[in-house]
């Protein structure tokens, strides 16, 4: 009986012995891919995972997805660093990091045989050589407290209204959002990229009634959560995501027009993953990832065959029509020009 | 940390008598030597290296040698503004520090027991949260619609909100209480170091409490606010959190030019040459006060 007790619990050791001498050899046998990417994080994170990481990992069992958070130019900082042994291998950033990463040649180009869904897009997504892809846009905005100002803003200059002074905020020129103000201030000044002189003259006139120059999304989402601002320049999405969370922010697009503003992947040039990565990118691409990326983070898609919900439609900027209607800078001028007004704006307008 | 020089001092010297060769000491700082060669002077090594190259917006790094990007800070006043501004910030936030954490101080280094225990303890409690999350903690308080406006306007004390954020005086705020402990740890130190057999003979021989603070506390615990000094000052010189979150672009200190060139401009040239001119001035300043203190301490 003993002896019956002690041979049992041999035999389970000898099946827990074999257990763990297996293990390495399933592991192998279910050998996994890690993908690294990246994206904007916070928020917009939370939608992101459920609308496209989850379903992509579920679609392909032997792809692992990790994420890094990383804003726009610590992206480029990093593919620069990465350039001889890349370990991150696809990039989420805008038209402004992306293109600057394609003209140092840090992009590894797609082509609509690699990524099919590219057919898809509006033709407005599409950029010459198809360096990136464009999976998302949104639209530069005034957004708004509506328990504060009952009328919504018409007009840019609303603004420069003596009864918000010390009750709005204007992102710093060095951020994607306050870039976007600055080419909306072009037009309504009638100034132009090359002579943006009436563009700082304006800014000047603004500078006492703003309270602070934000440079991230969750910097502008706080002052309107505690109220310290009643209106602010800011992006269509973020203004929805933040309104989902209860707190009092509509937006509206006033009547001199919005900037395009659209997201991109790239994938990093010399990626040991290439096949993973692209696979990963025609899949953010896709209807399904699309709509579902709509619904969770109200970014616009880009796919021209999307079906969005009825009052989704109705919430986010779609459709060819609105694309048309929005400002598309010439975003290598922009680049080009970028550095000098930054350098002027810390000097005349932040000081 | 000139108490701690002192000790270790005495203990080298007894070394040496054990150990004639003194082969003993380099061998205990062989580990740390190694590890700041190769994680503190090598990537300095690549910083400086990178200070001297150029850059071309839509270009990337260009491979050069050039002086350009330290000419392009030093000549600027904008920029010379920029590096005289953090130093009075730093300055401000130092003095304060002094001002409220010398009485803290000093009735920490006269407690004993549990009074001291639970002291010591509420002193370093502060820094078992990360600097992001008190900063986040000032931020609810300073806001315009903040706890402390919100306060006032309730008492009916002030009409609209005051200022407190978005601006130097926050960052002020919110960094003399992030560096305090550091002021406090220091001073403490000195003052345990006091022998109170001084105080005795002071009071025997009919001085009274002013004078003996003026003329055995204060001399003596010199080193240590010395010491203390250094270490709020370099942080304050060195904060990136807190003046960003708190003033914003508004303020422009040394670390967050540096991070613009850096991260925003990808103008890692000039912003490494940045790096370098704060990193010298902080080490010009370091090594002329700890020769203040030596001095202290010999006189």
């Amino acid at each position: 009986m003993s002896f019956g007790r002690f041979a049992l619990s041999i035999r389970i050791a000898a099946l827990i012995l074999i257990g763990f001498a297996l293990a390495p050899f399933a592991q192998i046998c279910r050998a996994q891919t890690e993908l690294v990417v990246t994206d904007y994080g916070g928020a917009f994170e939370e939608g992101w995972k459920k609308a496209v990481i989850e379903p992509f990992e579920k679609a392909h069992p032997d792809i692992k997805i990790k994420l890094v958070q990383k804003l726009v130019f610590e992206s480029v900082a990093l593919m620069r660093s990465q350039k001889s042994d890349v370990k991150v291998d696809v990039f989420m950033m805008d038209e402004v990091g992306a293109s600057q990463a394609t003209a140092e040649g840090l992009v590894q180009p797609i082509t609509p045989k690699t990524i099919p869904h590219l057919n898809e897009l509006y033709p407005e997504f599409r950029v010459p050589g198809d360096s990136f892809c464009k999976f998302m846009f949104d639209a530069s905005v005034i957004a708004y407290n509506p328990q504060e100002i009952k009328q919504p803003p018409q007009s840019y200059k609303d603004l420069w209204e003596p009864k918000y002074k010390g009750r709005i905020a204007i992102n710093n020129l060095d951020s994607t959002t306050g870039l976007s103000f600055f080419l909306v201030l072009l037009k309504t000044e009638g100034a132009t990229v090359d002579n943006v002189e009436p563009a700082f003259a304006a800014m000047k006139q603004l500078k006492p009634s703003i309270l602070t120059f934000p440079e991230q999304h969750a910097q502008l989402a706080q002052l309107f959560t505690q109220g310290d601002i009643v209106m602010a320049p800011w992006t269509s999405d973020r203004a929805l995501l933040l309104a989902s969370k209860g707190v009092p922010i509509a937006y509206t697009i006033p009547k001199e027009g919005g900037i395009l503003q659209e997201g991109g992947l790239a994938i990093a040039k010399g990626t040991k993953h290439l096949e993973a990565a692209l696979k990963y990118v025609d899949f953010a691409l896709s209807v399904e990832a699309q709509l579902a990326n709509a619904r969770y983070t109200f970014l616009s898609p880009t796919n021209s065959k999307v079906v969005l919900d009825a009052d989704l439609a109705k919430k986010i900027p779609n459709g060819q029509a609105t694309v048309k209607a929005l400002t598309h800078p010439d975003w290598k001028k922009v680049n080009e020009r970028r550095a000098q007004w930054i350098d002027r704006w810390n000097r005349e307008v932040t000081q | 940390m000139t108490v701690s020089e002192t000790k270790n001092e005495q203990g080298l010297k007894q070394e040496q008598t054990t150990n004639p060769r003194g082969t003993l000491p380099w061998f205990l700082i062989t580990p740390n030597l190694l590890l700041i060669g190769l994680f503190m002077l090598g990537p300095l090594l690549l910083l400086a290296r990178i200070s001297l190259e150029g850059y071309q917006s839509g270009q990337g790094i260009i491979e050069t040698w050039q002086l350009s990007n330290y000419s392009k800070f030093l000549f600027d006043p904008f920029y010379r503004q920029v590096l005289v501004g953090t130093l009075i910030l730093g300055a401000e936030v130092t003095a304060l520090c002094l001002v409220l954490g010398y009485p803290l101080a000093y009735s920490l280094s006269r407690a004993r027991g549990l009074k001291r225990a639970v002291l010591y303890f509420c002193i370093l409690m502060p820094l078992l949260t990360s600097t992001v999350v008190r900063t986040f903690g000032w931020m609810i308080l300073l806001a315009n619609n903040g706890f402390i406006n919100k306060t006032l306007m309730s008492l009916h004390l002030i009409e609209s909100p005051v200022r407190l954020m978005y601006n130097v005086t926050g960052v002020i705020v919110a960094l003399v209480e992030v560096l305090l402990p550091f002021m406090v740890l220091a001073l403490d130190t000195a003052l345990l170091n006091i022998d109170l057999s001084l105080y005795e003979a002071a009071r025997n021989l009919g001085a009274r409490g002013p004078r003996i603070f003026l003329r055995i506390t204060l001399p003596l615990s010199l080193p240590g606010v010395v010491s203390g000094c250094v270490l709020v000052f370099t942080g304050a010189l060195s904060a990136f959190v807190t003046p960003t979150l708190i003033a914003g672009a508004r303020l422009k200190v040394m670390s967050t030019v540096i991070y613009q060139q850096a991260m925003a401009l990808l103008d890692w040239p000039f912003g490494a040459a940045i790096a370098f001119v704060m990193l010298v001035t902080i080490a010009v300043l370091l090594v002329a006060s700890l020769q203040l203190s030596e001095r202290l301490r010999d006189a």
